[in-house]
């Protein structure tokens, strides 16, 4: 069962030998992912990069539900999720995406879409979406991002800028403590200043909590910077991966030197 | 001129009593349409289904009050079937809609096994409540009153739980409230049916306030109560969980004296469905941000 099987026994995310293929049969047939395999112990950073069509998003779909794997399996903390949909493993992963409006419910307001996420994967009754007390809960998660956004739990989300709307929705990702946080370049739509508070935001929640964390990134600095593991996709399949010290040790250039020699349209420092 | 206010001013009550009643038409469109994003035209098919259900029962000696609880389930059937046809099949909602409104075509004059049924002779269920109801309009003025003062508070409260919050996320991003974990499935199927439900009971309603049900009942219903929530929403906005729900109500009771109005200055009654249909019209054709102006809102087809 969850959470009684500790970690050295049972990874917290275990993808084994998935392959998909998009359109088979047809002229657009597109095989986004090629037995890929890829474990994480809990507590795990895995920072995920490679170019565009290298199967990044695809994999975190597998992970996430939206995806289902054509072969191989998902598990997560030991449980067999590869043909369970999006919303039935809501409580084991929460996922924050590139485009700020696909977290967050417009026309609700901040406090109505993180009472939302506070029953991510719950089931939901009757009771009081907002109360008092988890009124003051939602304004200390808000707080440390440092937007004033604690300070507009009744404004309604639509009125909120891109930033805002992100941080908001990486509040409400790791609002309860997820099995696996799933990172799709959220930072990417941002700009550069907001960019880097949401980042910052990530990272300290990150290592808070000690979430399990897969994100994938086009910014080498973060790439290098953060995560004790690194994945480096290339036409559906895992081209290089390192972790632990070996990480430590990459710099951009010699990580964009790893890049060219696998697919030179990777250079996108940003 | 002293003569037509005359007729209108003497109008008022009755219209007054039947705009409440049609509110609640106007409701079942909000539901789906704002609350869900499931534009939903099953109205037009729920609410003759509600008229003729009840009175296929009244005439057939079953209780009033069960009589109306299996005609307003009748409608949720209607609206669950419509919302799943949508999901199940990939088929566009309005389309759905469409299909469903033909098919209870059939299934209306199935149950009543012709084309109307009197109800004069009947036991009605708001006669049970207060005796001489359909003849007195002060008292259904109240009684509509209260019900939808009632409903209203139900909904403003329920939209506010949980459960509720649920719902509003389904039809603000159904991607997110999946990754929340909502089933947005089962939350529009409920939620289009419960929306028909309403409908269903007004038709019911309807039926035994005028003393009849006919399968043409509520020809272009659905126009009415677009018109009604449209003008609702111009005159309380829609910038409070509050508003919006109190805006069906509030539009309803203003259409229906506009056109009774209307008809006492001397508009054509044949020509009413072509001024209601030209109001929404200009209404959804202006530009969304401008004050008034309303958009239908679309539901993608997804997995």
């Amino acid at each position: 069962m969850r959470g009684e099987v500790t970690s050295e026994t049972v990874p917290a995310l275990a993808i084994a030998g998935v392959s998909k293929v998009f359109n088979p049969g047809t002229p657009t047939e597109r095989r986004a992912l090629n037995g890929v395999s890829l474990s994480l112990a809990e507590g795990d950073f895995a920072v995920i990069i490679g170019s565009n069509g290298a199967g990044k998003s695809t994999l975190l779909g597998v992970v996430a539900g939206d995806v289902i794997a054509d072969i191989g399996s998902v598990s997560i903390n030991g449980r067999d999720v590869t043909d369970i949909p999006v919303h039935r493993r809501a409580a084991l992963v929460a996922r924050v995406f590139q485009d700020p409006s696909r977290g967050t419910a417009p026309g609700l307001t901040v406090e109505e879409n993180l009472a939302i996420a506070y029953k991510r994967g719950q089931s939901r009754y009757l009771g009081k979406a907002v109360t008092s007390d988890r009124r003051k809960l939602f304004r200390e998660a808000l707080e440390p991002l440092g937007l004033g956004l604690d300070r507009r739990l009744d404004t309604r989300v639509d009125l909120l800028s891109g930033g805002q709307r992100q941080a908001l929705s990486l509040t409400m990702a790791c609002l309860l403590k997820p099995d696996i946080l799933i990172l799709d370049e959220h930072c990417a739509a941002l700009d550069p200043r907001t960019a880097e508070a949401v980042m910052t935001a990530t990272f300290n929640a990150v290592q808070r909590w000690r979430i399990t964390t897969l994100m994938v990134t086009h910014n080498m600095h973060h790439a290098i910077g953060h995560g004790n593991r690194l994945v480096m996709m290339h036409e559906g399949a895992i081209a290089f991966e390192t972790s632990g010290s070996e990480k430590e040790g990459l710099t951009v250039p010699s990580l964009v030197q790893r890049f060219q020699t696998a697919d030179d349209k990777i250079l996108l420092v940003r | 001129m002293l003569d037509i206010l005359g007729s209108f001013v003497n109008l008022v009550p009755v219209t007054l009593a039947q705009s409440l009643l049609y509110g609640f038409v106007a409701l079942g469109i909000m539901i789906p349409f704002r609350l869900l994003s499931f534009p939903d035209l099953t109205c037009e098919g729920a609410f003759p289904l509600g008229g003729c259900l009840c009175a296929a029962l009244l005439v057939a000696g079953v209780a009033p009050g069960l009589s109306m609880i299996i005609a307003v389930l009748g409608g949720v059937l209607a609206g669950c079937a419509t919302a799943f046809i949508h999901l199940r099949f990939k088929i566009n909602t309005l389309l759905a809609g469409i299909l469903m409104i033909t098919i209870l075509w059939s299934i209306n004059l199935r149950i009543m096994g012709k084309s109307n049924i009197p109800l004069f002779a009947a036991p009605s269920f708001f006669d049970n409540i207060y005796s001489g109801f359909t003849l007195n309009v002060p008292v259904q003025i109240v009684f509509w009153l209260v019900v939808a003062i009632a409903l209203i508070a139900l909904l403003c409260w329920f939209l506010r739980t949980d459960l509720g919050l649920a719902v509003r996320a389904t039809g603000a991003n159904e991607a997110m409230a999946r990754a929340q974990g909502i089933s947005t499935w089962a939350i529009t199927i409920a939620g289009v049916g419960v929306a028909n439900g309403l409908t269903a009971f007004a038709g019911a309603s309807v039926a035994q306030v005028q003393g009849y049900a006919d399968v043409q009942m509520g020809f272009g219903i659905l126009i009415n109560a677009l018109a009604a929530l449209i003008i609702g929403e111009a005159v309380v906005g829609r910038t409070s969980i509050f508003r919006q729900v109190l805006a069906p109500f509030v539009g309803s009771v203003v259409y229906y004296q506009v056109i009774s109005a209307g008809l006492a200055l001397g508009l054509h009654p044949s020509d009413l469905k072509l001024v209601t249909g030209l109001f929404v019209l200009i209404m959804l054709a202006l530009p969304k941000r401008k004050a008034g102006g309303v958009a239908l809102p679309e539901r993608p087809v997804n997995a």
